[in-house]
């Protein structure tokens, strides 16, 4: 008689060998009888708009299986509720579609969402006079964003974050700070009346390339800004020994990312290696320097060791206080 | 010499679990009631103790801090993962550089 969606209609009873439908919009059903184990059982299905909203099974007055629009699907199980999930084992696939009234602009609309392996496909919001707000498709990657009179406000180009909108039940990317509303890894602008108002890309977590920000424009390099001369330097124009002094370690590894790590080479001689890590002595300079690895976003820094350092894991170590305020090399539990 | 129960590190910043604080560490502390142990020089890098409840507090040239966690904290950074960490005491220090033949200073990020 129903499934989980698309209850529009019910069957009334026969009259002369028809059946009889009677269309159902919005209301409640409630039905009451015994299963095939004759234990009594009791479903409630709500409906909206012509469609289920919630679809509610209860054994003995307890909830056993719970379908709401725009939800994980629950059932009761040993341990109580229970998600069921969309895709096995993965805990965050979720194919289907969610609706949601809410406020995006300060407007009031309902924002219809699309996902496929959590994924969010597309996006449509449409205010409560009717007007379109937007139709975002993830194939396409651009938008216009329009007030509830039609006017344009924003016109998008890039990847909306909509990864963990599946959790929020179907919230719009727009109800978030224009900065969350991009995924990484994509290049994304924003424009308003004609004029780009924030732009720019994120990779490994780090602002990269060019941005531009309340109209104003800057420079990346790893997520650290840097002058737009800089930026512009051709690598090999670049010279390690005017950025190895340098105070700033996260500056210093932006910089060297830029001219390509192997360049340390050319200018100084390996004393020792070991795995990624590898020590340096560089002729003139009071210091040496180590190379390591970053375990969370793999870029390169290069650290000042004294100048008698002649392992790899020794000057590590002594980057860490140990031969002053530790006795033995340490070995970290959790290292990010 | 700090002896450490299990040491931990989120980019610049290093952290181990104590048994007891040194008991010098209780002089000159001040609390650092926003919980960030140290912000980059850089786009608001800042290491930061979020969630739980936890008493954040440095001393000297903020280097150097105790962290004591009564009730299980996070320890977040834009760019790195976040480090959960357990009800304890902490020794919080930051890593070192050199800068000379016999100066060094911390690593700034």
């Amino acid at each position: 008689m129903f499934g989980n969606r698309g209850l529009t209609s019910i069957l009334s009873g026969k009259c002369n060998g028809r059946s009889i439908h009677d269309h159902l919009m919005n209301g409640r059903i409630t039905i009451r009888g015994t299963d095939e184990n004759n234990e009594p059982f009791q479903r409630i299905v709500m409906i909206k708009n012509g469609e289920v909203w919630d679809n509610k099974l209860q054994h003995d007055g307890k909830s056993v299986h719970h379908i709401v629009y725009g939800a994980f699907e629950s059932k009761r199980g040993e341990k109580g509720r229970e998600i069921v999930h969309f895709k096995k084992g993965s805990g965050t696939g979720r194919h289907g579609k969610a609706r949601r009234h809410e406020k995006i602009f300060g407007m009031k609309g309902v924002c219809h969402s699309w996902y496929k392996n959590g994924r969010l496909v597309r996006q449509k919001f449409i205010y409560d006079n009717k007007k379109t707000a937007y139709d975002y498709n993830a194939f396409r990657k651009t938008c216009t964003i329009r007030d509830n009179a039609g006017k344009i406000l924003y016109e998008i180009t890039g990847v909306l974050n909509g990864r963990m909108n599946a959790y929020f039940g179907g919230h719009s990317v727009f109800h978030k700070s224009m900065t969350d509303w991009f995924c990484d890894a994509h290049p994304f602008v924003v424009k308003k009346n004609g004029v780009i108002i924030y732009a720019g890309q994120i990779k490994n977590q780090q602002r990269v390339g060019k941005w531009v920000e309340n109209g104003k424009i800057f420079f990346y390099e790893r997520g650290v800004a840097i002058p737009k001369k800089l930026y512009e330097t051709p690598p090999d124009k670049l010279d390690p020994l005017k950025i190895l002094p340098l105070s700033n370690a996260q500056l210093r590894m932006a910089l060297m990312a830029k001219i390509t790590p192997e360049r340390i080479a050319e200018i100084g001689t390996v004393i020792h290696k070991n795995r990624e890590m590898c020590l340096y002595d560089i002729p003139k300079y009071e210091v040496r320097i180590l190379r390591v690895q970053c375990p969370t976003t793999k870029s390169y820094y290069f650290l000042k060791v004294p100048k008698d350092s002649q392992k790899c894991e020794q000057a590590r170590q002594w980057t860490f206080h140990v031969g002053v305020d530790f006795e033995k090399p340490i070995k970290f539990a959790v290292e990010t | 010499m700090i002896i450490y129960e299990k040491a931990y590190r989120q980019g610049e910043i290093l952290i181990f679990k104590v048994k007891k604080l040194p008991a010098s560490y209780a002089y000159n502390a001040r609390p650092i009631p926003n919980g960030v142990i140290r912000e980059g020089e850089k786009e608001g890098h800042e290491h930061k103790v979020e969630g739980g409840s936890a008493q954040l507090s440095l001393f000297g040239d903020g280097e150097t801090g105790t962290l004591k966690v009564d009730k299980a904290t996070t320890i977040t950074h834009p760019e790195h993962n976040s480090i959960n960490l357990p009800k304890g005491e902490y020794v919080v220090k930051v890593q070192k550089e050199a800068t000379g033949k016999h100066s060094h200073s911390s690593v700034k990020d």
